[in-house]
């Protein structure tokens, strides 16, 4: 067999180790490209649900602080455009938080308080004020306003 | 062992490299049966692992889909909170030619772990996700979906038909 410095020699041929060596390195890579583009998908989908997960706590955890923080207590929340490039709204309901992106929908508890109009839903892109507003002398809720 | 150009001004190539790429050729048809039938398996089991852990995530992050977290509410709400599933192993039993396919029978059996649910019922709602993306995931690698049902049972490759167990809790 030839060694690698005459892989190509002056006369512009070839040898025939290298195409045999070459053709065996593409079928290995052909058989692989699959497996790496499943598992690319995979981690992909992995890393939607985990963000899409995240994002869901995160909100619950937000509402939650501005209820335990009392009356007049506030907070601002800005929405990411996009969970791994899908769109997604989030749903806020007394108790519970819901998610929806890309068919799949996902929910974090929460404080069990009031929250004004009994739903709100939140959209992605966009900024919101949530605050714990006294309406009567032993009721509270949580008002959501979009921030323009 | 080369191919020149040099040593062949009239367009011809060696008589040995003629030989060689022959018996390389005969060799080669020799072997593609079997290697093309592991290969398939292999690309197929490969599949269900990323299937297996595509379900195992989704029961992990409980995000699921629409209909599916509706039923969980009213049925199994622990399953709306996240929790950890894991795949430990995925082993496979080989049935033998199926007669109804006139494919070699494959079950494919998922070996999983989740501490914190324990209601049989629960774990089976969890096995069934993982089932359901293995055998999607094998269906979709093989663009066999249009030959199979809509929960992908069985799953298809040229030459298998693929089947899940319930899945193992370790």
């Amino acid at each position: 067999m030839n060694s690698v410095s005459c892989i190509i020699n002056c006369g512009g041929s070839v040898s025939v180790d290298f195409i045999l060596s070459t053709m065996v390195f593409l079928m290995v890579l052909t058989s692989l490209a699959a497996l790496v583009e499943d598992r690319m998908d995979s981690a992909k989908d992995a890393e939607e649900l985990g963000t899409g997960r995240m994002m869901v706590e995160y909100v619950a955890e937000t509402v939650d602080s501005v209820y335990s923080g009392g009356n007049g207590h506030s907070a601002v929340i800005t929405l990411p455009p996009s969970i791994n490039g899908d769109p997604y709204t989030i749903t806020l309901m007394s108790g519970a938080v819901f998610m929806d992106v890309h068919g799949l929908r996902g929910q974090a508890t929460m404080f069990p308080g009031a929250i004004s109009g009994n739903e709100f839903k939140m959209y992605s892109s966009r900024s919101y004020n949530i605050s714990n507003i006294q309406k009567s002398e032993n009721y509270s809720e949580i008002v959501v306003k979009e921030i323009k | 062992m080369q191919f020149s150009l040099e040593q062949d001004s009239r367009a011809q190539v060696p008589m040995e490299f003629i030989l060689i790429m022959g018996f390389t050729f005969v060799v080669s048809l020799v072997f593609l049966f079997p290697v093309g039938e592991q290969n398939e398996l292999n690309i197929a089991l490969a599949s269900a692992r990323t299937g297996a852990i595509e379900g195992a995530n989704m029961d992990s992050f409980a995000l699921y889909p629409e209909e599916t977290f509706k039923n969980y509410t009213s049925d199994h709400s622990a399953l709306t909170k996240p929790s950890t599933v894991r795949i430990i192993r995925i082993e496979y039993m080989n049935h033998g030619m199926n007669p109804s396919y006139q494919k070699e029978k494959i079950q494919i059996r998922v070996y999983a772990s989740a501490p914190s649910v324990r209601t049989p019922g629960e774990r089976n709602c969890l096995g069934d996700r993982i089932n359901y993306h293995v055998r999607m995931s094998i269906s979709q690698n093989f663009k066999t979906e249009n030959l199979t049902n809509k929960v992908y049972n069985p799953a298809f490759s040229p030459r298998y038909v693929f089947t899940t167990g319930d899945v193992s809790w370790v």
